[in-house]
């Protein structure tokens, strides 16, 4: 028994004073277990033994023994510090964040609930039926210690009942791809561009039938991901025949001007036909591009390119309706993509369609 | 026989433990006697709280704050609501200043999020705005009069390095935190050009990585607080020269795990925020623990909930406002010091 507790105080002690193992963004950050976590939300007096009275928010204690809420915790590091990745509202960088950011109601800057993820939402996630009674919190997403094979600490796990089973969101890092990886940072060294920034990031598609990212997604959006004839999704593997249309926008498995049958690339009409179909010439036409999945890698030339949730939508949201990218194809790429807040849906669809 | 042997090696051994544990006492009691006489004691009571403009306007994750010395009021950056809101020493707000910067097209404008905030004898604003990339300085009616790019004046990209943190001096010298691309301590005359750099960005002594807060102190002492670099606290000369460091990303009192500003009292005692802990830390001159001040996580009077920013008149009272406590608060100082530093 002693043995026991002494093992026991051993790790706890070996918890409170080496650097927490966190995950692959938190591995070589800044953080110990005592930043987020408290142990019996009961302390009166300090480190020192001074009596100055210690008092903790009446609404706690927090789940996971944390020391306040969580979200707060979070954006105590991650909302315009400088230093970690600013995830909440209005970019304060000076890059074009990969994810944008997420609502920010509190102040008012066009960061509206409706725009994107919203923390503390109660709302059941569109096309699923996945939501937290308790409120959105960051946590419902990333693995707070992390998760070093997984994309931006994205939950994975091996329980058959938890709604990410086996959602892996592999990737790669410093300029070395690796096209059996989902994802490939191409930014180089530490920076906060090089990791975030939109441009650093890019989408491998190691199974072309599939979309790790828009599966990982569909964990809460079930109904918006998928492979071609999948009941919620419609159409058929490598596209739409003609006879088995999309029941929604497909998000894998299929290639942007892929499977026209007797229609040509010509989504221009005028004797091509194929209006209701996608142009690989009218994507590449572009200066600015809505970023595809490529399974060679070929981002810019190759013919193997494939739409994702991301290409449309900023993951933690911007200032547009449902964190869309508006993107016409030239001028200066924000958040909201080279239209801005001042662009039209219509702006996103003819990155691949000019019906 | 040997049970008479046992039992006065026994006795003569309690006697032993006795006299050791007495002498031990002794020593104890010796140490923590000359310890407490060597740091000074330290009370706080609040002496302001307020929550804002007025109570339909509260303040909104506020990033910063100010004690105007010349008129006795109280600069906060109210980030969420893109003001500067000034208070009188009571706590009553008086006057609200809309903070703009540069929108995304030339020649359009679009609200700001005042991070950091501080003022010169004549009045003049210096703001840190998260979004903007230089030092807005506004004159008193709050009209901007000038922009001061960190950028410029170390010779790189603008975008490359963005303002952190400001504060100024008493003869009106003007203190700029960069952070970015390269971090460091820009020291610029009361013209605003530059006179001194301090530090360069890396790891450990003299060097910055994330800094969140800077003061001068009456001596023209500069301390800076940095929420990534080891040591977290650092002391310099009014020429740049190292003077203290202490605090590291550990558990402890003396530690730190989001530091996010600093100041000091009449008596050179340092007092450092903590954004994470939600308290205030006191220090010696030389960086030594003396108590945690105010604080502990909560919405009560002295409590604090994510501390953003701390500000001192130079004497005995510091402010403090919260980012999630959403208001500021003043405390009064009661300090036993043996002798003035």
């Amino acid at each position: 028994m002693r043995k026991i507790a002494a093992g026991g105080l051993f790790l706890f002690l070996l918890c409170l004073s080496g650097s927490a193992i966190a995950g692959d963004y938190h591995v070589n950050g800044y953080l110990i277990c005592s930043d987020c976590h408290t142990m019996h939300y009961s302390q009166r007096h300090s480190y020192s033994g001074d009596p100055t009275q210690v008092v903790y928010d009446p609404t706690g204690p927090f789940p996971k023994l944390l020391k306040a809420d969580v979200n707060y915790l979070c954006l105590a590091c991650h909302d315009g510090s400088g230093f970690a990745p600013d995830v909440f509202g209005s970019n304060t960088t000076s890059y074009v964040r990969q994810a944008g950011g997420l609502n920010d109601p509190t102040h008012d800057t066009g960061y509206g609930t409706y725009k994107g993820h919203t923390l503390s939402a109660t709302d059941t996630a569109p096309g699923g039926t996945w939501n937290n009674p308790n409120g959105l919190t960051c946590i419902d997403c990333h693995a707070p210690h992390g998760i070093t094979e997984q994309f931006r600490n994205l939950w994975t796990s091996d329980d058959s009942s938890d709604k990410f089973h086996n959602k892996h969101l592999t990737y790669m890092l410093d300029g070395q791809n690796d096209l059996t990886k989902d994802v490939f940072i191409v930014g180089t060294g530490f920076g906060l561009e090089s990791r975030y920034g939109a441009k650093s990031v890019k989408f491998n598609e190691p199974d072309p039938q599939k979309s790790a990212y828009a599966s990982w997604c569909g964990s809460c959006h079930e109904n918006f991901h998928g492979s071609g004839g999948d009941a919620s999704m419609g159409g058929a593997h490598g596209g739409d025949s003609g006879s088995t249309p999309w029941l929604r926008h497909p998000v894998a498995d299929v290639n942007i001007g892929q499977n026209l049958g007797s229609k040509s690339d010509q989504p221009m009409g005028g004797g091509g036909g194929g209006e209701d179909k996608s142009s690989l010439t009218v994507y590449q036409s572009h200066t600015n591009r809505v970023q595809v999945m490529s399974q060679s890698g070929d981002w810019t030339n190759g013919t193997d390119v494939t739409p994702s949730c991301f290409s449309c939508h900023k993951a933690h949201g911007n200032k547009n309706s449902f964190g869309l990218i508006f993107m016409r194809g030239t001028g200066t790429v924000t958040e909201e993509g080279d239209a801005g807040t001042t662009g039209a849906m219509v702006d996103l669809c003819r990155q691949c369609h000019v019906q | 026989m040997i049970e008479k042997l046992v039992r006065g090696d026994r006795s003569r051994w309690r006697i032993r433990s006795a006299v050791a544990l007495v002498v031990a006492l002794l020593f104890v009691s010796i140490g923590t006697g000359l310890l407490a006489k060597s740091l000074p004691k330290i009370k706080e009571n609040v002496c302001l709280i307020s929550y804002g403009w007025s109570r339909s306007e509260k303040l909104k994750s506020p990033g910063g704050v100010f004690f105007y010395a010349r008129k006795g009021e109280i600069y906060v950056a109210d980030t969420g609501n893109h003001q500067i809101l000034i208070f009188n020493e009571a706590g009553t707000p008086i006057v609200r200043i809309r903070h703009s910067v540069d929108g995304k097209e030339p020649g359009t404008s679009r609200q700001g999020e005042p991070k950091q905030v501080a003022v010169n004898s004549r009045g003049d604003i210096y703001v840190v705005d998260s979004l903007a990339r230089y030092l807005d300085v506004l004159d008193y009616r709050g009209r901007s009069i000038e922009r001061i790019y960190p950028g410029d004046l170390l010779d790189m990209q603008r975008d490359d390095v963005r303002c952190a943190a400001v504060t100024v001096d008493s003869a009106d010298n003007v203190y700029i935190g960069v952070s970015g691309e390269q971090s460091a301590v820009l020291v610029l005359d009361r013209k605003h050009s530059l006179i001194r750099r301090i530090g360069e960005k890396g790891d450990g002594d003299g060097k910055f990585k994330a800094i969140t807060g800077i003061w001068i102190d009456g001596a023209g002492k500069i301390y800076v607080s940095d929420a990534r670099n080891e040591p977290a606290v650092q002391v310099f000369s009014p020429e740049g020269k190292l003077l203290v460091k202490f605090g590291v990303h550990e558990t402890g009192p003396h530690n730190f795990s989001l530091p996010s500003g600093v100041v000091t009292d009449e008596f050179g005692n340092i007092y450092v925020t903590d954004s994470l802990r939600h308290w205030i830390g006191a220090f010696t001159s030389e960086g030594k623990f003396i108590i945690r001040l105010a604080g502990g996580f909560g919405t009560r009077p002295g409590d604090l909930s994510f501390p953003t920013g701390i500000a001192s008149d130079g004497k005995r009272t510091i402010y403090t406002v919260e980012k999630a406590g959403a208001r500021l608060q003043g405390f009064k100082l009661e300090i036993t010091q043996l002798e003035k530093d």
